[in-house]
């Protein structure tokens, strides 16, 4: 296996004010290129701050109070705000859950890649390298797309277009926040497919947070699980699914399996 | 006898644009018969944009059909009197996705349950209140939570406030508009098994409305396929829906993620 492209070691994370417990405590989880390292838990386990520290971008009253952050060779902690803002849609790209929310609304989509690519060294015509972008994520019509405005898609016509957003400078990791989790599985399975072709043809790495252990099934190689700010396990997708260790990891993949075996399609129907 | 809820062949179409462009009509529910009986599980399954959720709120009374009816207990509740419409609101209760958009945050659980009370069955508040402790412990709550706010709640807790809220003025017919797909997989399973309880222990009529065919299995005795604005198939299982080859039914189907890894 190929030398991680991130590595985080004994992450910790604290509210500012708080003198409570921290929120994220010893988290060390890595991802190499070409592979997805998926981060689970249940809600407010810490999976989506831990994610948010990678790039640097913590929510205000929040920080990183431990550990190291090790991207291509460099140590991201200790870098100033402005390289990391270089390396942000550069190197590191992100897709975030609520794509409505990603999007300024008053801008239409085609605004979006000009400013997106005047801020990180566009090179040559925004149009087409839009066309590209949003070609590689199937869509088609790129003209039609780039004159529309973001309320005038759909869900998952916006969480492609974010996407091809966060592709256009060819990353290689891609940060991906519950992208899916406000779409319907049918618009779910296309952004995953979408992603996982990506991360094949270009050997980008991928860390993606999720809570649905049917987006794991389909794109983990490796998962941690989180429970209260804590790393609880450690496995490849294969080994966890098969012989969960903690009793939370067995709770949720048992949630999982239960929820598959409800639909009972057996007699050989579909499919 | 009359079905519970009917409509027929409801029609209604949304303006969308206009202001700085050309405005299109979409006309989301192109002719929608559909019949809930007393004490009826109805999967309502569909992509997102298929109409739905429209269908619910057509339902629900919330939004007029611009053609076709919706008549509770054979009456169309577009020319009933103030009482029967009254009582119409009160047995069509409703549960949504966004739980923290659907209560006020402003007030207690035990003053959002008690709402619907004092509006249905004219309680003073603090009676209602008291109802309301009972109601929150027949959804897994404590009694005491009934003092707590909307923000105190994590996301599945609100969702059984929102419940024990539908369940209070007694209803006929309660309408889950994908009431557990934000949830997280522990809690969305929980809260299954609640609803599972409720159907058994109250014979509540539901219509469940849910992209996700393994939420809708285990949960409806019958399931109906959304497409194109209309019904396009009534079927007891998800199974059987399946196999009568509806392209949607297909796609949605071929659309679940896997139970385990295999690369």
């Amino acid at each position: 296996m190929s030398a991680p492209l991130l590595e985080v070691r004994d992450l910790s994370i604290e509210a500012r004010n708080g003198t409570a417990k921290p929120l994220v405590h010893g988290v060390s989880f890595s991802v190499s290129p070409g592979r997805v390292t998926c981060l689970v838990g249940a809600s407010g386990s810490g999976k989506t701050l831990s994610c948010m520290a990678v790039p640097g971008l913590l929510p205000q009253g929040v920080r990183r109070t431990g550990g190291t952050i090790a991207f291509e060779g460099r140590l991201l902690n200790e870098l100033s705000g402005e390289e990391l803002r270089e390396l942000r849609g550069t190197r590191i790209a992100m897709v975030m859950q609520n794509p409505a929310s990603c999007f300024d609304p008053v801008f239409s989509i085609g605004s979006h890649f000009r400013e997106t690519l005047a801020a990180h060294g566009g090179e040559g015509n925004w149009r087409v390298r839009a066309e590209v972008a949003l070609k590689e994520v199937g869509l088609e019509n790129a003209n039609r797309i780039c004159r529309a405005y973001p309320f005038q898609l759909s869900g998952g016509m916006l969480q492609r277009v974010m996407l091809a957003l966060a592709l256009l400078n060819d990353p290689a990791l891609l940060i991906a926040d519950e992208p899916t989790t406000d779409l319907d599985t049918v618009a779910q399975r296309r952004v995953l497919d979408l992603i996982d072709g990506v991360r094949r043809r270009r050997d980008m790495g991928v860390l993606l947070v999720t809570h649905d252990f049917g987006v794991v099934a389909r794109m983990a190689d490796d998962v941690v699980v989180l429970e209260e700010g804590v790393v609880v396990e450690r496995r490849s997708a294969v080994e966890l699914f098969e012989v969960p260790e903690h009793p939370i990891s067995a709770a949720l993949v048992g949630a999982h399996r239960a929820l598959c075996e409800r639909l009972d399609l057996s007699e050989g129907v579909g499919g | 006898m009359s079905a519970l809820l009917s409509l027929k062949n409801v029609h209604r179409r949304y303006r969308r644009g206009g202001f700085f462009t050309r405005t299109e009509m979409l006309h989301v529910l192109r002719g929608v018969d559909l019949e809930l009986e007393e004490g009826a599980s109805l999967g309502l399954v569909g992509r997102s944009g298929c109409g739905k959720s429209t269908l619910g709120r057509v339902a629900l009374g919330l939004e007029r059909p611009d053609k076709g009816s919706v008549c509770f207990r054979g009456e169309d509740i577009a020319a009933s009197d103030p009482a029967s419409y009254a009582e119409f609101r009160r047995s069509v209760q409703v549960v949504f996705q966004n739980v923290q958009n659907s209560v006020n945050p402003r007030m207690t659980a035990g003053e959002i349950v008690a709402e619907p009370m004092r509006n249905f069955f004219g309680l003073s508040k603090a009676e209602a209140v008291e109802r309301s402790r009972p109601l929150l412990e027949q959804v897994g709550l404590k009694a005491s939570d009934a003092d707590k706010r909307p923000t105190q709640f994590s996301g599945g807790e609100l969702q059984r406030v929102c419940i024990a809220r539908a369940l209070a003025p007694k209803p006929r017919v309660v309408v889950f508009d994908e009431a557990v797909s934000s949830l997280d997989m522990l809690v969305q399973a929980r809260v299954l098994s609640l609803i599972e309880h409720i159907r058994d222990e109250q014979g509540l009529a539901f219509l469940f409305i849910s992209h996700d065919l393994r939420v809708v299995a285990g949960l409806c005795r019958e399931v109906a396929l959304m497409a194109d604005g209309v019904i396009a198939a009534r079927k007891s299982s998800v199974k059987e829906l399946v196999a009568t080859g509806h392209p949607a039914i297909g796609e949605l189907l071929a659309s679940l993620p896997p139970a385990a890894p295999g690369r």
